[in-house]
């Protein structure tokens, strides 16, 4: 069993901390061009999008934490923002951006947004 | 658990790889010569003396003794094992655990730093550059280790026994009769048809009178055996065979024998004089004064010739002929006037020359020529070409005219190559 768990564990890394799991989700939400529903539900500013919600989300700090929604709850509500690329500076379908406002009320209120 | 799926696999593995295997025999050096002797079942024999009525029979019995000459020589019997998915799995094998090797060892030079570049749905980064070589290590091992013990577990099957045997070869062998001795036990005297006549032999001694028979005996058995008898015992047995049958046919004068049963009766008195000699000169005598008259008297019909003589001799004893048509023989002038004596038999010698008819040829004699009839029944074989010299014995038939010729006529009785 040892080298068949060693080889499943060959396809990943180590897990990233909350803090960077809390920015990816922002960098994915703000990327350029910023998705219309992005500006409807977080309200945020035509400028520094990522900046203003990190500092609502408290993860501009590095010993950020998730407490609520949980991270199990944010790896869930960011399925849709990684369907289509794992890389940091993808950027996702408007689409899959509105699904997940949708699915994930708890994750608009985390960001500062009205659910 | 470990140990218990080790044994599973390695029969697995050991049963990918055929084992093809080959015997040769290979002669070595002579070992020994010997002399090996075999005694085997023999022969039944008998000493056959006639003293009519009795025929005296010493049966003995014998052992071949075989004497073999038998070679030794020492073999090798060589078994050869291969299997052609040696090569190619050792050389997979040794392939990919080497490759297997050189991506683990080059793993540890590569950054262990993980890919922050992406991080997946379940939230890990992705995997460092020395994770990926790992990886592709361990595939390359899962691989390069079972072609590799299957190589090797073929290896090891595989090679040449020799084993060294001693064989023997027979290259003579030599039979003689031994152990003779006088055989006791069931004898019998069996008939043409098949009826055996009982006799017990006492140390092989059997006396049997000829006249005490309801049968005329052909052969001997000993216990289901047939007795072998030399060429003189078989005549003497024969001879006194004959006597058996005249003894039981001696009621039948010859007045009432037909013509064909009077031929078998003169053959068996010349058969039976062999061993009663002079005592049967007057039967002999009579017989051949009834021959004569008959072929005086009888009915032509009941000579046919052709069909009732079975040889040449018989021909020549049945028929008696007075006349010898041969080169330079001075009978050829009755040949002026065969009418003169048509009916007699003649001894013709000449050489075959052009057939005429299916059934009538011209034989040569010298400067004469002779029609020969050939009867469509006759009893003798064989083929006569043009040139082949005969003798045979006919009957002068008068005159006959064929096509231009016309030439004395003679009917054959039997008809033979001469030489």
């Amino acid at each position: 069993m040892a080298p068949v768990l060693f080889l499943l564990c060959a396809c990943v890394g180590p897990p990233a901390p909350d803090v960077e799991l809390c920015r990816d989700v922002i960098t994915r939400l703000c990327a350029e061009p910023v998705c219309s529903g992005v500006t409807a539900k977080l309200n945020t500013p035509a400028m520094g999008c990522e900046a203003e919600l990190q500092r609502r989300s408290g993860c501009d700090v590095a010993e950020f934490a998730f407490t609520t929604p949980t991270r199990d709850r944010v790896l869930e509500c960011r399925l849709p923002l990684v369907r289509e690329s794992n890389l940091v500076v993808a950027h996702p379908p408007c689409e899959y951006v509105d699904e997940t406002f949708r699915n994930c009320p708890d994750l608009v209120g985390f960001l500062g947004g009205t659910p | 658990m470990k140990r218990l799926g080790a044994l599973v696999l390695l029969p697995l593995l050991a049963g990918c790889t055929t084992i093809e295997s080959n015997t040769r025999i290979e002669r070595g050096p002579l070992l020994r010569t010997f002399e090996r002797p075999v005694l085997l079942e023999g022969s039944i024999t008998a000493d056959v003396r006639a003293d009519w009525p009795w025929l005296k029979l010493t049966v003995v019995s014998n052992d071949v003794c075989r004497a073999q000459q038998v070679e030794e020589y020492a073999e090798e019997h060589i078994t050869e094992r291969t299997s052609a998915a040696v090569g190619p799995a050792l050389s997979t094998g040794i392939a990919n655990v080497l490759a297997s090797a050189v991506l683990l060892g080059s793993s540890f030079i590569v950054t262990s730093t993980a890919d922050t570049k992406l991080i997946d749905a379940s939230g890990h980064y992705g995997p460092s550059t020395r994770q990926y070589l790992q990886g592709a290590s361990i595939v390359t091992l899962g691989i390069g280790l079972p072609s590799l013990v299957v190589g090797l577990i073929g290896k090891l099957r595989t090679g040449d026994d020799v084993v060294t045997k001693r064989a023997e070869q027979v290259v003579s062998q030599k039979d003689a009769r031994c152990n003779e001795r006088p055989a006791t036990g069931p004898m019998t005297l069996v008939s043409a048809q098949g009826v055996a006549v009982p006799f017990q032999s006492v140390d092989g001694a059997i006396d049997v009178d000829g006249t005490k028979l309801a049968v005329v005996p052909e052969a001997l058995r000993f216990a289901e055996r047939e007795v072998e008898l030399t060429e003189e015992a078989r005549a003497t047995f024969a001879a006194w065979a004959a006597c058996v049958s005249l003894e039981q046919d001696k009621a039948k004068t010859l007045e009432s024998l037909s013509e064909s049963g009077l031929l078998t009766r003169a053959e068996r008195l010349r058969e039976c004089r062999k061993i009663r000699g002079d005592a049967l000169a007057e039967p002999v005598r009579l017989i051949d004064a009834e021959l004569g008259r008959r072929r005086e008297t009888g009915s032509p019909a009941a000579w046919a010739p052709g069909t009732n003589v079975s040889s040449f001799e018989e021909a020549v004893s049945a028929y008696a002929p007075t006349l010898k048509l041969a080169v330079n023989s001075k009978d050829l002038a009755i040949l002026d006037t065969p009418e003169s004596a048509e009916g007699r038999a003649v001894l013709l010698e000449g050489l075959v020359g052009e057939g005429l008819t299916e059934n009538i040829g011209v034989i040569q004699v010298g400067e004469r020529q002779v029609f020969l009839f050939i009867p469509p029944r006759k009893s003798w074989g064989g083929t006569f070409p043009n040139g082949t010299r005969v003798e045979v014995v006919a009957l002068l038939s008068g005159r006959q005219t064929l096509g231009e010729k016309t030439l004395p006529l003679l009917r054959a009785v039997w008809m033979r190559t001469a030489w």
